[in-house]
């Protein structure tokens, strides 16, 4: 399995991240995920609301699989990064996530 | 004939109400008519990000929704019919109607006599304005700006970015006057005159030069490139006061966005509705309202059976350099709470009345601002001393109101 799991990045145990909840965790780069543990899974994405200045994880609230951004109350879906409300109109980077040995792990792709 | 929804104007409202139809399913023909000259458009960044960085692509709205209507750009409707249901364009042209919506918004003061002085003088409502102000805003330029409302102060901070000298001059005696406290207004005075920006509360332009200086009541001079004038708007009603609705600086709309005449709805800043948490018939020029009124009136206006009543407490906005600014029910009410740090640019700012919150003014406190605009819609009764108790936790508080509700 650690074959399979070496570009990716473990982010945090799972018991991190309580059910129906939400947290940020900080890239080795830098950045911040939102880390959404909902439905019995676990989903990644980029912590910054693509339209305001705002942390998703810090100021949003979770709902099921939609993640709402405190600042405006525009929406996403945590599961795919689509937008379902505005005024957010781009997407949210998602991450692949997968879960390992009580860890969560992310696939941050070529970019990362 | 034509068997579908007309739709006056393509701001937000408009744009709303013509996704809300294809979203629920609608297939008749839905006409969306736009007097501007560019595709739809997000306006709270006009003054903001796209005073920035100029990008008119990214403030587009939208975009596939006008793929499904027949969508009139820079078309002019000069009359509502509204007894033989059409409208009339400015070129003759004629569309028929079963259900019309008005969204045609509001319209910004001017001030005449500025415009045909000496200076470039403009208003900030439509993506053109914007352009025409980002134009002028190069390094060095002196921005006298009139009216210290949020569009001004946004704009002035964005001006300051760009490197502008900026002097805001207002003629009542605090900012934001019409929609905050004192306490926030006197706040943003301070920190806005931090940053460079010179406020001259309760000052009027009284004259200016032909070499271009500003001369105000108090006979000083500011040196001046651009004037803009952002001191309020009225509403865009004629087509529908000249087809006899029921106007009066804004058209009269129950909670279902009907109008007095049938099939005739009416959304966004155009419209004279109840707020729910004044009680008072008024207009609501915020971006929350444009979409989610627009949302909830198509709700009802195909099947008045499917109508939903829209009664979400009014709130807004502003975000002017780092301070990101949420205001949610009333500006004032008969007590003030202050909770958090106004040293570190971290505060709430509560409105009481008669023991109900029915105000919240929040500033980088995101969090807090959704637990209190929840408490405002409840109408919950919240007890003052604990609200003001650094120590109680909001949701702690809202949970308790909650149960108070309940019993």
């Amino acid at each position: 399995m650690t074959q399979a799991l070496q570009r990716q990045h473990r982010i945090c145990a799972v018991t991190d991240i309580a059910p129906n909840s939400v947290g940020g965790k900080n890239l080795p780069d830098g950045r911040r995920v939102a880390i959404y543990h909902v439905d019995g899974g676990f989903y990644a994405s980029d912590d910054n609301c693509t339209h305001g200045n705002a942390s998703l994880s810090e100021d949003g609230t979770l709902e099921g699989c939609v993640i709402e951004c405190g600042l405006h109350f525009g929406s996403f879906d945590v599961r795919t990064g689509a937008v379902l409300a505005a005024p957010c109109t781009r997407p949210l980077r998602t991450y692949p996530v997968q879960i390992c040995d009580g860890a969560v792990w992310l696939d941050l792709g070529e970019k990362a | 004939m034509y068997a579908g929804v007309v739709i006056v104007g393509a701001g937000l409202a408009g744009v709303s109400v013509a996704e809300s139809l294809r979203n629920s399913g609608f297939t008749g023909p839905v006409a969306l008519v736009s007097e501007e000259p560019h595709a739809p458009y997000d306006r709270p960044p006009l003054s903001k990000q796209f005073m920035l960085n100029g990008d008119a692509d990214s403030v587009g709205i939208g975009t596939d929704v006008l793929k499904q209507v027949d969508f009139h750009q820079g078309e002019r409707i000069d009359r509502v019919d509204a007894v033989n249901k059409r409208v009339v364009f400015a070129s003759g042209k004629e569309l028929a109607w079963n259900k019309l919506v008005l969204a045609t918004g509001a319209l910004p003061h001017r001030l005449v006599p500025l415009e045909a002085g000496p200076l470039p003088a403009f208003v900030l409502r439509t993506l053109g304005d914007a352009q025409r102000i980002r134009e002028l805003l190069v390094p060095g330029a002196r921005l006298v700006m009139v009216g210290g409302g949020p569009i001004g102060l946004e704009l002035a901070v964005s001006a300051r970015k760009l490197g502008a000298d900026v002097t805001v001059v207002e003629l009542t005696s605090r900012l934001m006057g019409r929609c905050t406290s004192p306490f926030l207004a006197e706040f943003l005075v301070q920190h806005h005159a931090r940053n460079g920006i010179n406020i001259r509360l309760g000052r009027m332009i009284s004259q200016v030069h032909a070499d271009g200086t500003v001369e105000l009541d108090d006979a000083t001079r500011i040196g001046a490139d651009l004037l803009v004038v952002g001191v309020g708007v009225r509403a865009n009603d004629a087509l529908a006061a000249q087809a006899g609705l029921a106007c009066s600086d804004g058209i009269f709309v129950d909670a279902f966005g009907r109008t007095t005449a049938p099939d005739v709805f009416a959304v966004g800043d155009v419209t004279r509705q109840r707020n729910p948490v004044s009680g008072q018939f008024e207009r609501i020029e915020t971006w929350a309202n444009a979409k989610d009124q627009a949302i909830s009136v198509t709700s009802g206006l195909l099947d008045a059976r499917l109508a939903v009543p829209y009664t979400a407490v009014p709130w807004y906005w502003s975000e002017q350099g780092d301070l990101r600014i949420q205001a949610a029910g009333m500006p004032i009410g008969d007590a003030e709470v202050i909770r958090g740090d106004p040293d570190h640019n971290r505060f709430l700012t509560l409105q009481l009345r008669r023991g109900t919150l029915v105000g919240v003014a929040a500033v980088n406190a995101v969090r807090d601002f959704g637990i209190c605009k929840k408490l405002i819609a409840a109408g919950a009764r919240i007890d003052r001393a604990r609200l003001a108790d650094p120590g109680t936790d909001l949701r702690i508080l809202a949970a308790d109101a909650g149960k108070a509700n309940a019993a």
